[in-house]
């Protein structure tokens, strides 16, 4: 069964180590190891055992100093590349990071492997020996980048998938390596995250994802019309503070398009909760909502979330939080989370 | 006419989220007000917008 990835609760990851690749030839690759050596005590030497990963499950995932967290520096990297790298390194260190060492402006990518069928942590990417014993299903690597930083314990503030067939991998670590780089690279666009797929479902494309969503989320207005036409006639105009309590019909169905990740359903929702009325208002479920629909890559949501946040509506206020939210969201395409601090 | 301008205004938190406006709605500056119709003019917002 899926699972998302960003639901990676309780799993933890068993050790901590830094490596390095060069792409290249064989000089390059001795080369890259002698680094990584290097940067392997430089991690070591700052991050404690057990120190807290904050993401979505925090406080249950947790790093411990003896899994590879794997900091790759493409050595042909194109601008394309740099220019991502820059802006991840700064993004990093602006989250809480911390980087002890830099080696050159082409850095750095942290990530790790996850089986997006049992999501437990397997391995990390790439060249890892624990790769020769991962099991036959292994076919799709779930990265996801992790903040240290509390304020960000909403999830990961980066992730992504790369499909990775085994017997390929084997046979050349590094250019399996080479698609993801050119992933992260070409897509980065900030905080963002998905959500693992089956593989029987073609890949799709985040814009014809956000179509599917739009055709659902007409069938969904069409029936809550429906429904409000047939509530205006069966219920009284006014509601007792004892109904207002229970969660509406229309609301119930919003509730279920949301849980099938129909995006646009939990943002209906959350605007609902927002204003009261027919259903008792309820900011924090509100904020629940939004959360999910912008770890859903919905940009409006993000954007919402971050004004919750400004205001401190059902959320603490948090104008930092705020402003990571704001430029999430503008990131994301919502014209509105552009305009705002931060946003852009 | 001025939603064809661009610059900083503000506008209440509670607007942008589609809540109707309170008095006690925090007021956020928005860098391009020509995206907003009630965008108001930080330099006459008397103080009352935050910034972050």
């Amino acid at each position: 069964m899926d699972k998302a990835v960003g639901d990676i609760g309780s799993v933890r990851l068993h050790c901590l180590s830094w490596h390095f690749i060069l792409l290249g030839g064989v000089k390059k690759r001795i080369i890259g190891f002698i680094v990584s050596f290097t940067l392997f005590f430089s991690a070591c030497a700052f991050l404690a055992p057990g120190a807290h990963l904050y993401g979505k499950g925090s406080p249950d995932f947790t790093f411990h100093p003896s899994q590879p967290i794997y900091i790759t520096l493409p050595e042909a990297a194109s601008a394309n590349d740099k220019a991502f790298h820059t802006l991840l390194v700064g993004e990093m260190k602006h989250l809480g990071f911390r980087i002890t060492r830099q080696l050159s402006h082409e850095a750095l990518v942290l990530f790790f492997a996850l089986n997006s069928n049992s999501a437990e942590i397997l391995a990390p990417l790439p060249g890892n020996a624990a790769i020769s014993r991962l099991p036959e299903q292994w076919h799709e690597v779930s990265l996801e980048l992790f903040s240290l930083n509390p304020i960000d314990a909403h999830g990961p503030v980066w992730s992504g998938h790369l499909k990775v067939k085994q017997k390929e991998f084997h046979a050349n670590p590094a250019n399996a390596v080479t698609p993801l780089l050119a992933l992260v690279g070409k897509n980065y666009k900030g905080p963002i995250s998905v959500q693992a797929y089956r593989e029987s479902q073609p890949r799709t494309a985040t814009d014809k994802i956000a179509q599917q969503q739009q055709a659902q989320m007409q069938t969904l207005e069409r029936r809550i019309a429906l429904l409000e036409s047939q509530k205006k006639k069966t219920e009284e105009t006014t509601f007792s503070s004892a109904s207002q309590t229970k969660q509406a019909p229309i609301e119930l169905k919003l509730q279920e398009a949301c849980n099938k990740r129909t995006l646009q359903a939990c943002i209906t929702l959350a605007e609902r909760y927002l204003k009261g009325g027919e259903i008792l208002a309820d900011p924090q479920r509100a904020a629940q909502l939004y959360e999910q629909a912008c770890a859903g890559l919905n940009g409006k949501a993000c954007t919402n979330l971050g004004l919750l946040y400004y205001q401190g509506i059902g959320v603490p206020k948090n104008p930092h939080r705020a402003k990571v939210l704001f430029r999430q969201g503008c990131r994301l395409n919502d014209k509105t989370g552009c305009t705002l601090p931060g946003g852009n | 006419m001025q939603s064809s301008l661009k610059g900083k205004c503000s506008i209440a938190v509670g607007t942008l989220l589609g809540l109707p406006e309170e008095k006690e709605s925090r007021r956020i500056v928005v860098e391009d007000q020509s995206s907003f119709s009630n965008c108001r003019w930080c330099s006459n917002d008397g103080g009352h917008t935050e910034s972050i």
